[in-house]
């Protein structure tokens, strides 16, 4: 299955892309997806699979997109 | 010799037209520092207690620090304060711009102002000089026009003004007071303050350098923060999408406050987000004294329809949220136009927005009608109507008069259940931040001094994890541990105790949370050797901390002398219950009684009454407020 990821905010130039795409043969969290990816959980404050917010441990089983929202602070 | 102050404190009597100065000792500088610390000290020694805010007895005084005028980056804030109008508690608004460190090259460390004058009046302050000129001709005129006016009157196009337009004059009870037209001491009312004193502007024209105690030392910092300010990727979005860049995860989350707070699902968002500001309406990015950041938004619209004045800057994140989605519009340029005219008129855009918003509610739930509208269709999403009571707020005409007063004294006068749609802290109308995502701003809402505040303490989303920027970078003050964002437990209660006198800290020196950690790339360790080369004191981060909680226990004194008690340090009742619609739908509510036992714990935490929130004796000695002990004891 390829899930892309698609990067908001300051994570795309501290990560140097905007999609990143990935192909797993088997179920595999979203926690494993970012590790895979280099992509520091510190720097992530929402995580979206189509509509639906979830956590690191959501379970992929189909391909997906997967969008990934920095942390935000005041201002 | 003094290094980073001036020594000059300038008082200034507007009922008598006279004006002194004050040179305070060293361990007066090295005590209060400037900023609300120094300001509290003299609303505390020469206020009375239950000062009507609009009497010539309330003090309005402008406050920048010790570190003022320095090159250093992201040090170019000052702080006004006064009573406020608005909440009738301790009043306080920090800006950035230029007008701070103009004063303190003009030689002086902060102007303390009280009484009122007959007629309208501005103050000229050049390098140690001082006069007070009328301003009849100047009252009424809108800010680009006052500061055109006088900058030709004085022939000196660099002189920097701090001004009211037409709604500081009426006395709005959230009008604010801007410098270069776009930099605002925005919440609080003190824009009213100014007003009732009918001191139309403070101009500034300075050319002596802030004597600095090691003068290399700040440059070589100053090089390696700005040079690492162009890479790093929070620095670059602050540059690149500016505060706007906040608007997208808030709207795809679900969490963007929208309808006046009834839900956070606001479907139109992608208009609204910085990637759309950036194609439509944005002209270019402005940065504030010596800072490289170059966070601020300049918009322009050169529509038949609709123009915009860029001259006003343009929206900011808050300003697009509550004159945007909170009143259901999505037209990004009506909300520019919206913006402009706040400024212009110099109104508090968070205030006005959610004032209006909710009044949409009361229109649409039937608690006014057409007639109390004057034949205005008060619905949610009417962006005609937005720019037509901003007008009539500012100039107090038809229900503008009513809204002028701001959302809690307006639901007291509408009555028939109206308060049950605002959403306030003291008074003061809550910022775009919900709490139920980051319970830690939601604390900050709860205890702030002066009202709701989402710039009372770095938010949570920079504590959440082992490699968070704020756990990382701030374990000088004992941050070790990570804690989620939606944890209101007794972790959370005691990272936000020591976050919110860390911002505190940055209140009082006019240091910009954008520019050091966790928000920026500043370190810790880089402030503190420029407080030290700045002033030549062999300070501490353990001196700065008690300097924060100093001016925190003092704010917290002068509400207690006005009457607040515990049962004002709240969050309004939406926050406990779940979001409507969107992602986070049935989810997000705060247990109430968490949150309650968490305020409970942080007045323990503080050295406060656990019950009543009231400094102890005891907390005060430590912190040299020993002075105030009789206040307590009353």
């Amino acid at each position: 299955m390829k899930i892309s990821i698609k990067l908001e905010g300051y994570l795309k130039y501290k990560y140097a892309s905007n999609i990143l795409e990935l192909n797993y043969s088997k179920p595999v969290t979203i926690r494993q997806v970012l590790e895979d990816t280099k992509i520091s959980s510190a720097d992530v404050f929402f995580i979206k699979v189509g509509d639906l917010m979830v956590k690191e441990d959501y379970l992929l089983t189909k391909s997906a997109e997967i969008k990934l929202f920095p942390i935000i602070g005041g201002g | 010799m003094s290094y980073g102050y001036t020594g000059n404190i300038l008082h200034i009597d507007l009922s008598s037209k006279k004006h002194w100065i004050e040179h305070p000792p060293e361990t007066f500088y090295r005590t209060y520092w400037g900023g609300r610390a120094l300001a509290l000290y003299y609303m505390l020694k020469e206020m009375k207690p239950h000062t009507d805010p609009l009497s010539p007895d309330n003090l309005l005084i402008f406050a920048p620090s010790v570190l003022t005028g320095t090159p250093a980056p992201a040090m170019p804030r000052y702080t006004v304060c006064a009573k406020s109008p608005l909440t009738g508690a301790q009043g306080e608004a920090e800006a950035g711009g230029w007008w701070g460190p103009e004063l303190k090259k003009a030689s002086f460390d902060a102007i303390v102002i009280k009484g009122s004058s007959k007629t309208p009046v501005y103050l000229w302050i050049k390098d140690g000089k001082i006069e007070i000129k009328d301003a009849t001709h100047l009252w009424g005129k809108d800010t680009g026009e006052t500061q055109k006016i006088i900058r030709e009157e004085l022939a000196d196009d660099k002189i920097r003004i701090a001004q009211i337009g037409p709604a500081g004059e009426n006395l709005v009870r959230f009008a604010n007071i801007v410098n270069e037209l776009k930099h605002f001491n925005g919440r609080n009312g003190l824009g009213a303050v100014m007003g009732s004193k009918k001191l139309k502007a403070i101009a500034v024209r300075g050319t002596k350098a802030i004597d600095l105690y090691d003068k290399e030392k700040v440059s070589q910092i100053t090089k390696e923060i700005t040079k690492r300010v162009i890479d790093n990727p929070l620095s670059r979005d602050l540059r690149e999408l500016g505060t706007p860049a906040i608007v997208r995860g808030f709207y795809e989350a679900g969490c963007l406050p929208s309808y006046n707070w009834t839900t956070g699902y606001f479907k139109e968002g992608e208009t609204l987000t910085a990637e759309t500001y950036n194609k439509t309406i944005l002209k270019k990015t402005v940065g504030c004294y010596a800072c490289p950041i170059r966070c601020k938004r300049v918009a322009e619209v050169n529509e038949p329809d609709i123009k915009v004045d860029p001259s006003y800057g343009g929206p900011e994140y808050e300003t697009i949220t509550s004159l945007g989605s909170i009143c259901g519009i999505s037209d990004l340029k009506y909300i520019a136009k919206a913006n402009e005219l706040c400024n212009k008129y110099t109104m508090d855009t968070i205030s006005a927005g959610i004032v209006i918003a909710f009044a949409m509610q009361c229109y649409e739930e039937g608690l006014l009608t057409k007639e109390d509208t004057e034949g205005i269709e008060l619905t949610f999403g009417n962006k005609e109507a937005l720019l037509i009571l901003i007008e009539k707020i500012a100039h107090r005409q038809g229900l503008g008069d009513l809204l002028s007063q701001g959302s809690c004294l307006a639901a007291q006068k509408i009555g028939k259940g109206a308060e049950k749609f605002i959403h306030q802290v003291k008074g003061q109308e809550i910022p775009m931040h919900d709490p139920r995502l980051k319970t830690g701003v939601g604390l900050q809402y709860a205890l702030s001094d002066y009202g709701a505040d989402h710039m009372k303490a770095p938010h949570d989303p920079f504590f959440k994890d082992q490699d968070s920027i704020g756990i990382k970078e701030m374990k000088g003050l004992g941050i070790l541990e990570p804690v989620s964002p939606t944890d209101i437990g007794e972790k959370k209660v005691a990272l936000f105790k020591l976050l919110d006198i860390y911002w505190t800290v940055f209140d009082i020196l006019g240091v910009c949370h954008f520019g050091y950690v966790p928000r920026s790339v500043g370190t810790m360790e880089e402030l503190l050797e420029i407080i030290k080369s700045t002033t030549g004191w062999k300070t501490t981060w353990f001196e700065l901390m008690k300097l924060g909680e100093r001016s925190i226990n003092m704010a917290r004194i002068f509400n207690y002398r006005e009457g607040f008690t515990s049962k004002d340090d709240t969050l309004p009742e939406v926050f406990y219950h779940n979001f409507k619609g969107g992602p986070l739908d049935g989810q997000g509510a705060i247990n109430k009684k968490d949150f309650e036992k968490a305020i409970k714990l942080r007045y323990e935490l503080m050295g406060w009454n656990a019950d009543t929130g009231i400094p102890t004796p005891a907390k005060l000695i430590e912190l040299g407020l020993d002075w105030l002990i009789d206040e307590v004891k009353s």
